[in-house]
């Protein structure tokens, strides 16, 4: 702040503008390609960091939202998430494509943050079926907000391993490695939200 | 609604198709969201040099540390090597010290030689090895044995036998000469102590032992610590045995005795 703008503020005629702590990083200039994109972030550059976030961010924060129960908890994956992912990029081998890359990095966010909140608890293998029988839904009857939604709703685990298992298309065996479950537990676990699912669809579009 | 061809599928085709391809058109995050990771990579930037300037100041720590480690050995070895410091001094006790019991009065010459401790250096920790030249007749000495080495630096004790026995044939004399040879240290493995370097530096000093022994032909085992301590110097052929025993000296002391005890046995020589 220069020496001038002390009068204006100290009659009140000017506000007081905060120090922005990334002041002493380059501001960021061209589009770049990805592995420019890349190269640059191996660098260090906040030019390529931030363009490589504007890239996958929207898409990334789809995947938070739906791990996570409100858009709030949603951006704290997502932070943590691509903070994880500047900072483990030099270990990136350029061999998968980088936003399957960066999806991965966001589940394992969002497991972790889901792990900080709510520890999951082994269920019983219990009364639930493990296969219910095959239901038709017409996809132009919903909209993609009301199926977040419906997600979001769900109970912690139930969304996790439907998430998982249904979306991202892990099988049970690894989904239990991942929460450190059993397998029947995450294949009970996931008749358990589909049944969940099944009747608030239907409860949100009745059959006609 | 399309009534004529609407998609349809189980419930996690529906969930799929409409979680997964509307991906791409989902709300961006907050610009908040980018500001907090942008402050977060600095944070970790801010935390990568600060470590490494701490791994810096350890390191260079550590270096002047050591710098100044070995400028003050230098220093203080130097200061140990000036000539204020004195080496030890061997006397020659001539008839002084007792005469060797267990000498056999028919053998023809023994050979008295003590040592006494003398006041050394730190730096200058000799031990002494005996080395007996053979300076001897061929003709009239079978066997000279000679020994001796032993080592003690600040109070340690050394303990140093060898035994040494040269056969020297005089050309047509056809006699047998046992010669006591000059061994130095653990040379030629025959300590049973190490000696190291400590002795083999005193290998000029043994010679000069080795020479009065070959001038004083008279038989003497001392013990410089402890005169009253004479053992009988067994006249085994080509044999000597050297005990010495150093004092145990004050960690301050600059001391380092060293002893040796000469036995020399000289038999006559073994005409053809």
């Amino acid at each position: 702040m220069s020496a001038l703008a002390w009068p204006a503020l100290a009659l009140g005629m000017a506000k007081p503008t905060a120090p922005k702590l990334t002041a002493s990083r380059p501001a960021p200039t061209a589009t770049l390609s990805e592995e420019e994109l890349l190269d640059g972030c191996l660098l260090g550059s906040q030019a390529a960091q931030k363009q490589l976030y504007e890239r996958y961010s929207a898409r990334m924060m789809a995947v938070c939202l739906r791990y996570a129960q409100t858009t709030f908890e949603a951006e704290d994956v997502l932070q943590e998430g691509f903070v994880t992912v500047f900072r483990t990029l030099a270990g990136f081998r350029r061999e998968c494509p980088l936003e399957f890359w960066i999806r991965r990095i966001m589940v394992n966010a969002a497991l972790r943050q889901h792990r900080r909140n709510a520890p999951l608890v082994a269920v019983s293998d219990g009364d639930y079926p493990e296969t219910l029988a095959s239901e038709e839904f017409t996809f132009s009857n919903y909209a993609y907000a009301e199926l977040l939604a419906v997600v979001q709703e769900l109970a912690p685990r139930y969304r996790l391993v439907f998430n998982l298992y249904a979306i991202e298309g892990y099988t049970h065996k690894e989904i239990g490695e991942m929460l450190d479950i059993s397998e029947g537990t995450s294949k009970s676990q996931y008749s358990r939200a589909r049944v969940v699912l099944q009747n608030k669809l239907a409860r949100l579009q009745p059959p006609s | 609604m399309n009534s004529s061809t609407p998609p349809k599928g189980s419930l996690e085709e529906l969930f799929r198709h409409h979680l997964l391809e509307s991906e791409a058109a989902a709300v961006p995050p907050r610009p908040q969201v980018w500001e907090q990771v942008d402050n977060q990579l600095l944070l970790a930037q801010n935390e990568k040099y600060r470590r490494r300037l701490v791994a810096y100041r350890w390191a260079m720590a550590a270096s002047l540390l050591l710098a100044s480690l070995a400028g003050g050995g230098w220093w203080r070895s130097q200061q140990g090597t000036a000539p204020t410091g004195t080496l030890a001094e061997a006397t020659t006790q001539q008839g002084a010290q007792p005469a060797l019991a267990g000498a056999s009065p028919a053998r023809p010459a023994t050979a008295a030689s003590g040592l006494a401790p003398a006041p050394l250096s730190p730096a200058a920790a000799v031990a002494s090895a005996t080395r007996s030249s053979s300076i001897i007749n061929p003709l009239a000495i079978d066997q000279t044995a000679t020994l001796s080495a032993s080592a003690s630096l600040a109070g340690t004790r050394a303990l140093a036998t060898r035994t040494s026995a040269i056969h020297q044939r005089m050309g047509s004399a056809a006699s047998h000469t046992l010669a006591g040879a000059s061994l130095v240290g653990s040379s030629l493995g025959l300590t049973s102590a190490p000696l190291g370097a400590a002795g083999q530096a005193a290998t000029s000093e043994g010679n000069y032992y080795a020479g009065t022994l070959a001038s004083n032909p008279s038989t003497a085992l001392a013990d410089d610590n402890q005169p009253g301590d004479q053992r009988p110097a067994t006249a085994l052929p080509g044999t000597a045995l050297a005990v010495a025993a150093a004092p145990e000296a004050s960690p301050t002391s600059e001391t380092a005795s060293h002893a040796s005890r000469h036995t020399s046995a000289c038999e006559s020589s073994l005409a053809p």
